[in-house]
C-alpha cells in the first residue's frame, strides 16, 4: 500500500490552519501545504503534487466543491481523493459531498488530537 | 488511541494556541457586533449580510475547534438564523427575528468576557457543602463534577445536591486534577469532550488512574453515542456512562449504587462449635476475608447471641455436647426472625446420607472437616450474598429500596420499645405526595415512578443512618425519627418538604415539580405503635384538608 505523505489543505481561517498544522504535521507527521482559498489550492496543486486533498467547504473566492471540480479537470488529477471538512454533516448533506466526488467528510469542529488518525484511516480505507 | 500520551509537547503547543485564540475572541465578537449594527441601519446591504454570516460561521467553527463550546454554540445559533434569512426574502425580517439575534449577541458578548477574563475557559465553583439537617449526621458523599458547559455544570450541581451529596464542580480538567491532590471524591462525574480533545475526559481519567493504587470511581457523561467512545470509557474504568441530556434521577441511582457499595457492611458470621481450636480457625479464615465473626462455644448461648449480633450466616458444628447442631437448627428455623438466615454445617461427618439428613432439617450446606480455607470463604460468601438478597426482597419495596409496609410497622414497634427503654422521644411521620394521580395521568407512570424514587433517595441521603424510611404503599411513605421530639421532627420534615418541592422532575411531557403533605405523631404523647400510626394518619388528613404541601402535628 502506498504511504500517505503529502496533503494539500485548504482553509481560509488562520486560527484553524494553525490547529490543523499542529494536528497533521506535528502529530501526524504529514507534509502539508496550506492554502487560504480554493483558488490558491488550484494554483498550487501541480507544484506540490499532493496525494490527498483536505478542503474546507465554505471559503471566500472559491469554495471547496468548486475548487475540487476545477482540479478534477486537470490531467493526472481526475481521480485524486478529496475529503471535505464541514460543520454540515446531516446525512443528506454528507451525501451531497460524496456525490461531488469526495471520499469522505470530516465533521467540524474536529478533534486536533484525532485528526491525523481520522485522515490516515480514510486513506487506508480507500487504498484497500 | 491518539498520539496524546507520547507527545506532551503537542498538548503544550495546543494549549498555547488555545490561549492565543482566547485572547482574540472579544475582538471577533466586537466585529460581529459592528456588522450587525451596520446591517440594522442599512437594510438592503447584502454585502454586510454576507459578511456577518461569514463572521458568525467562522467564529462558530474556530471556537468549537479550540473547545470554547459555549461561544461556538451561540455563534452557530446566530449563523443558523442568518442562514434561514438568506434562503428567504430578506425584506421579511421580523421584529421577533431581530430580537432573537440581539439576545444571542448579548449572550455571546457575556461569554466572550467570561472567557478572556478567566484565562481560557477556567472556572471553578467553590465546593458547597450541604447543610446537614441534623447534627451528628454522617458526612455526605463527595462528588466531583467536571464539565466545561458551565450552565449544565451549575444545573447539575444543584440537582445532585438536592439528593444530599456534596458536589464540587469543575469546568476545567486542570482545576479538577489540582483538587484531586487535596481530596479524593467518592465518585467523579466526568464529561467526555473538552477543549483538549473529543475524548479528553476519558483520557484524563485513564492517565490519573494509571498513577493511582485505586482507580477513581467514575461515571462518564457524554454527547457522543458511538460504541468506540463507550468502549474507551469502560477501558478507563468507567463504572457508568450516560448520554446527554442526563436524566438526573438515573444519575442519582448510579451514584447511590456506587456510594452504597463503599459502605456495604461486612458479612457477619456466627460460628457454633464446642471446640475452641476449630472455631478459632474458622473465625480467623473468615476474618481474613473481611468478615465479622462471633464464636459461640456453648450452643445454649446461641439464641442470645443471635438477637444481639444479627448474623448473616450461622456456621455450625453437628456434634456438640448438650445439644446437637441438628436440634439447634430446628429451633432456629422455628423463629420467624431467622427463617431466612442460612445455616452451614461443618462436621467431620463423611456419610452422605447423614449429610443430606442435616440439610433436610434446615441446613443450607454441608462442609466436611477439615475444610480448605478458600472453600469455606467461597461457600460462606455465596450463601450470605443470596441470603442478603432474599432478605432484601422480602423486606423492602422493589421500586424505592425502602422498607415495605410490614417491615416498617415492625420497625416502628422495635424502635418504640427502644425509646421507652432508653426514655427518649420518638417521632413518626406519615406523608403522601400531593396530586400524585395527576402526575401519573399527565406525565406517565415511568415519570411517576421516578418521583417516588427521588423522594426515597432524598430521605435516604438526608436522614441519619438509624432513622427509618418506609414506603407504606402507593405514594404514601413513613419516617421514623429516633430520639427526636415533635418540634424537631416538624422542622426536619418541613425542610424535606421544601427541598422535595424544589426537585425538577423530567418526563417526555416536560418538566414538573411535586410536593407532599405530612402528619407527625410522637412518643411520649402517644405510646403505642397503633396509636402513633392512627394519629399521624389523622394529622396527614388534616394537612391535606388544609390545602396540602404542609406538615401538621397530631
Amino acid at each position: 500500500m502506498q504511504k500517505l505523505e503529502r496533503i494539500l489543505y485548504a482553509e481560509d481561517e488562520s486560527d484553524i490552519q494553525q490547529v490543523a498544522s499542529l494536528a497533521l504535521e506535528t502529530v501526524g507527521g504529514f507534509a502539508l501545504k496550506i492554502c487560504g482559498s480554493g483558488l490558491e489550492a488550484v494554483a498550487e496543486i501541480e507544484t506540490f503534487e499532493p496525494q490527498l486533498l483536505l478542503f474546507d467547504v465554505m471559503m471566500p473566492d472559491m469554495d471547496g466543491p468548486t475548487a475540487l471540480a476545477k482540479i478534477r479537470e486537470l490531467d493526472d488529477y481526475e481521480s485524486i481523493p478529496a475529503v471535505f471538512m464541514t460543520a454540515k454533516v446531516q446525512p443528506n448533506e454528507v451525501q451531497e459531498y460524496l456525490d461531488m466526488g469526495a471520499v469522505d467528510v470530516i465533521p467540524k469542529p474536529f478533534d486536533p488530537m484525532a485528526l491525523a488518525t481520522q485522515v490516515q484511516e480514510i486513506w487506508e480505507r480507500i487504498q484497500s | 488511541m491518539s498520539a496524546h500520551n507520547e507527545k506532551p509537547d503537542v498538548q503544550a503547543a495546543l494549549a498555547a494556541l488555545k490561549e492565543g485564540f482566547a485572547k482574540k475572541i472579544p475582538a471577533k465578537v466586537e466585529e460581529i457586533r459592528q456588522s450587525w449594527e451596520t446591517l440594522k441601519l442599512s437594510e438592503s446591504s447584502s454585502d454586510t449580510f454576507h459578511l456577518l454570516h461569514r463572521q458568525t460561521h467562522t467564529l462558530a467553527g474556530t471556537s468549537g475547534t479550540y473547545g470554547f463550546d459555549k461561544i461556538g454554540k451561540v455563534a452557530k445559533a446566530i449563523e443558523i438564523l442568518l442562514q434561514d434569512e438568506l434562503t428567504e426574502d430578506r425584506t421579511n425580517w421580523s421584529k421577533a427575528r431581530v430580537g432573537e439575534v440581539e439576545d444571542l449577541l448579548v449572550q455571546l458578548e457575556i461569554f466572550s468576557q467570561e472567557t478572556s477574563g478567566a484565562e481560557g475557559s477556567d472556572l471553578q465553583v467553590a465546593p458547597s457543602s450541604q447543610a446537614s439537617l441534623l447534627s451528628g449526621q454522617v458526612a455526605s458523599k463527595l462528588i466531583y463534577l467536571v464539565d466545561d458547559d458551565i450552565d449544565l455544570l451549575n444545573a447539575m450541581t444543584m440537582q445532585i445536591q438536592t439528593f444530599g451529596y456534596t458536589v464540587s464542580a469543575f469546568s476545567d480538567l486542570e482545576c479538577f486534577e489540582k483538587a484531586l491532590k487535596h481530596h479524593s471524591p467518592d465518585v467523579v462525574v466526568m464529561d467526555v469532550m473538552f477543549g483538549e480533545g473529543a475524548k479528553a475526559g476519558i483520557e484524563h481519567i485513564s492517565r490519573i488512574n494509571s498513577e493511582r493504587d485505586q482507580p477513581l470511581r467514575t461515571i462518564f457523561i457524554t454527547g457522543s453515542h458511538d460504541v468506540l467512545t463507550r468502549l474507551d470509557a469502560v477501558r478507563a474504568n468507567g463504572l457508568g456512562y450516560f448520554p446527554k441530556p442526563v436524566l438526573v434521577e438515573h444519575l442519582i441511582d448510579a451514584l447511590d449504587l456506587l456510594t452504597h457499595q463503599l459502605v456495604e457492611e461486612p458479612y457477619r458470621v456466627v460460628i457454633v462449635d464446642d471446640s475452641e481450636d476449630q472455631s478459632e480457625f474458622a473465625a480467623l479464615v473468615l476474618q481474613q476475608a473481611g468478615m465479622e465473626t462471633k464464636v459461640v462455644n456453648d450452643p445454649l448461648q446461641l439464641l442470645h447471641v443471635l438477637s444481639e449480633f444479627l448474623p448473616d450466616l450461622i456456621l455450625m458444628d453437628i456434634y456438640m455436647p448438650k445439644c446437637s447442631g441438628l436440634e439447634l437448627s430446628k429451633v432456629i428455623r422455628q423463629m420467624d426472625s431467622y427463617v431466612s438466615t442460612p445455616i452451614v454445617f461443618l462436621s467431620s461427618e463423611h456419610d452422605l446420607k447423614k449429610q443430606l439428613g442435616a440439610m433436610s432439617l434446615g441446613g443450607d450446606d454441608f462442609l466436611s472437616k477439615p475444610v480448605e480455607p478458600w472453600h469455606l470463604v467461597s461457600i460462606v460468601t455465596s450463601r450470605v450474598k443470596r441470603g442478603r438478597m432474599i432478605r432484601k426482597l422480602a423486606e423492602t419495596d422493589g421500586l424505592t429500596g425502602l422498607l415495605n409496609h410490614t417491615k416498617s410497622k415492625e420497625r416502628l414497634e422495635s424502635e418504640l420499645a427502644r425509646a421507652k427503654r432508653d426514655n427518649t422521644p420518638l417521632s413518626f411521620a406519615m406523608l403522601d405526595i400531593d396530586h400524585f394521580k395527576h402526575v401519573n395521568d399527565n406525565y406517565g407512570h415511568p415519570a411517576g415512578d421516578r418521583v417516588l424514587k427521588s423522594l426515597a433517595n432524598m430521605f435516604k441521603q438526608n436522614l441519619r443512618p438509624y432513622d427509618t424510611v418506609g414506603r407504606y404503599g402507593g405514594e404514601e411513605f413513613v419516617v421514623i425519627l429516633s430520639s427526636t421530639d415533635t418540634q424537631t421532627a416538624k422542622t426536619i420534615m418541613d425542610k424535606m418538604r421544601i427541598r422535595f418541592s424544589e426537585i425538577s422532575h423530567s418526563s417526555e411531557e416536560g418538566e414538573f415539580t411535586c410536593n407532599f403533605s405530612c402528619g407527625i405523631a410522637s412518643y411520649p404523647d402517644f405510646d403505642s405503635g397503633t396509636i402513633l400510626s392512627d394519629e399521624a394518619d389523622k394529622a396527614l388528613y388534616e394537612a391535606k384538608e388544609g390545602g396540602r404541601n404542609r406538615v401538621v402535628l397530631a
